[in-house]
């Protein structure tokens, strides 16, 4: 009656995630692997950028 | 954690042809079978008796008592459509003491002046807005951007390369600081590890600048709105005259001086109405610059859409296309590409609108929800980013306005400080995370209090208008998620071959 859509990663429970164990800062951002040149410093150049994606500034 | 009457911490959603859960306390996304779905969004809500009268009608009785007894079997054996409501706690009192709220820093922004050769229709530091900087005359000298250097340094992460950022205004009326700067630090004992980055409008990238971004191999962030048209709409120099060509120039010229810097180089465009999505989709598609070049990466681009909030901006009229009806269509173009495994060959806007978060989403922690949880993004205020004004003062980040404050030069990052915005933030959204279906997903911080915030009172508001937008968001990364899972495995390859930073 239920189909599981992905593979289940991390099967343990977190005594607390109050760390930074499950925190989704919007300041982390994605990069394909074949461009991880330098993952720091592409950070660094879309960092600047991610202001209105914090907020969800997509509009209705 | 505490039990929500019964009703399962679920957000149901369905597309044109099935149902689906995403499940909070187990965090993952199921398909469930129509019945299923029309039970759990009734069930602990209403008595059972009630959920099969009232879907007597739509489902054979059999179908409604064998969802029911799923639900029941999969809460014990699955963990799945549980009621739960975690205990909602600021971050770990750990992580605000001395010596670890201001250890293992990645990312120094120096702001080193408030002043810009533009005056952008959209832009909020020329809006007069009371939250946040403005354009003002102040530029930071170079005993405040060492003493910032130095102590970012010694306190950076040693196990990821340092980065420093220039800012502003435009950082390139700096130059002369900048190179100081860069100097400075490359003398440090990580110096030759750091990694500088400028955000930059690229209208003056002159000789002296390009020989700076090709020595230090740079990480630029230009400013490019699309084709001519649309960039000059908004993107003007104080005297009114349009930038697009002097840009385009620029970047020609830097990738005269170095074709490798294109690997360095990324966009940031600011869509503003009335907003023409698909122009600005071909622009970046065949990027005039690379392509002179005969360089065949895409550019890296990032969509913004213009914070208008306070602003006089004139309407748009009816014969535009609304920006909800364009996302719509660049949606299903995105997922047309992904479903004919064509990935590569949609515009980087494309991609650059729904990507960031599907693949966020893909790399959620898929597991069970912790007992306590620190609802929004913002564990440790300092650590990713570190913003030094041009005064010397400490801030989260570049985009926290004015007032939301870590300490200064003087006293670096204050303990005491660090607590603080941790605690106003819980403060402010302690009431509505624990029934949210945003909440493992939520990346709302402290640049939405900074953005609401009412120095006069000294509040500092997250309002419901931010978290409604959060979850319209994720609703719509949900549903396309699920159509992305439901193709061929090849089809989604590409979500593993991603990280976050």
């Amino acid at each position: 009656m239920f189909k599981r859509l992905e593979e289940k990663k991390d099967p343990l429970k977190m005594v607390d995630s109050t760390g930074a164990a499950e925190c989704s800062c919007p300041c982390k951002s994605p990069v394909d692997k074949s461009k991880e040149e330098n993952p720091a410093a592409n950070q660094a150049a879309v960092n600047l950028a991610v202001y209105y994606e914090i907020n969800g500034k997509i509009p209705d | 954690m505490k039990e929500q009457k019964d009703t399962p911490y679920c957000h149901l959603f369905g597309t044109d042809s099935a149902k689906y859960v995403y499940d909070l306390g187990s965090n993952e996304l199921l398909a469930v079978a129509p019945e299923l779905a029309a039970v759990l969004e009734r069930w602990g809500r209403v008595p059972e008796w009630e959920i099969i009268h009232n879907l007597k009608d739509d489902f054979l009785l059999s179908k409604i008592k064998g969802a029911c007894a799923t639900i029941r079997s999969a809460r014990v054996e699955e963990g799945l459509f549980l009621a739960l409501q975690p205990l909602l706690a600021t971050p770990n009192p750990r992580l605000s003491e001395p010596g670890v709220c201001d250890s293992r820093l990645g990312h120094l922004i120096l702001s080193v002046t408030e002043q810009c050769n533009l005056r952008c229709g959209y832009c909020l530091h020329g809006a007069g807005l009371g939250w946040v900087r403005g354009h003002g005359s102040r530029t930071m000298n170079f005993g405040a951007a060492r003493k910032a250097v130095e102590y970012f340094l010694a306190r950076s992460d040693p196990d990821r390369a340092p980065v420093i950022s220039f800012y502003g205004g435009e950082p390139l009326l700096e130059i002369a600081l900048i190179e100081k700067v860069t100097a400075f630090a490359r003398k440090h004992a990580r110096g030759q590890e750091i990694c500088f980055a400028l955000d930059t409008n690229g209208v003056l990238l002159d000789d002296k600048a390009l020989d700076l971004v090709v020595r230090e191999k740079m990480f630029l962030q230009v400013s490019l709105d699309g084709p001519r048209d649309i960039h000059d709409r908004c993107r003007r120099t104080g005297g009114g005259s349009p930038t697009f060509d002097q840009v385009m120039a620029n970047l020609d010229r830097l990738l005269d001086r170095d074709p490798t810097s294109a690997s360095r180089l990324s966009f940031i465009a600011t869509l503003a109405p009335p907003v023409d999505l698909k122009s600005v989709a071909e622009f970046f598609a065949e990027f005039p610059p690379f392509a002179g070049h005969g360089i065949d990466i895409q550019p890296n681009v990032r969509v913004n859409f213009a914070n208008l909030r306070g602003q006089d901006w004139p309407v748009t009229g009816d014969e535009w296309p609304s920006v909800t009806s364009q996302l719509e269509d660049a949606e299903q173009v995105y997922l047309d590409g992904i479903a004919n495994l064509c990935r590569d060959q949609l515009s980087p806007v494309i991609r650059a609108l729904f990507e960031p978060d599907l693949i966020r989403f893909h790399h959620r922690h898929r597991g069970p929800m912790a007992d306590r949880f620190t609802p929004g993004g913002n564990c440790r205020p300092g650590r990713r980013k570190l913003h030094v004004t041009v005064d010397g003062r400490l801030q989260p980040c570049e985009r926290t306005g004015n007032s939301l404050e870590l300490g200064d030069l003087e006293t670096g990052i204050l303990p005491s400080a660090v607590r603080g915005l941790q605690e106003g933030f819980h403060e402010a959204v302690k009431d509505r995370c624990g029934s949210c279906f945003a909440l493992r997903m939520c990346g709302v911080c402290y640049a939405a209090q900074a953005e609401f915030s009412n120095t006069d009172t000294g509040d500092f508001p997250v309002p419901e208008e931010v978290c409604e937008s959060i979850r319209r968001r994720l609703d719509r990364t949900l549903r396309m998620m699920v159509r992305i899972l439901e193709m061929e495995p090849q089809a989604r390859a590409f979500l593993d071959d991603t990280v976050l930073v």
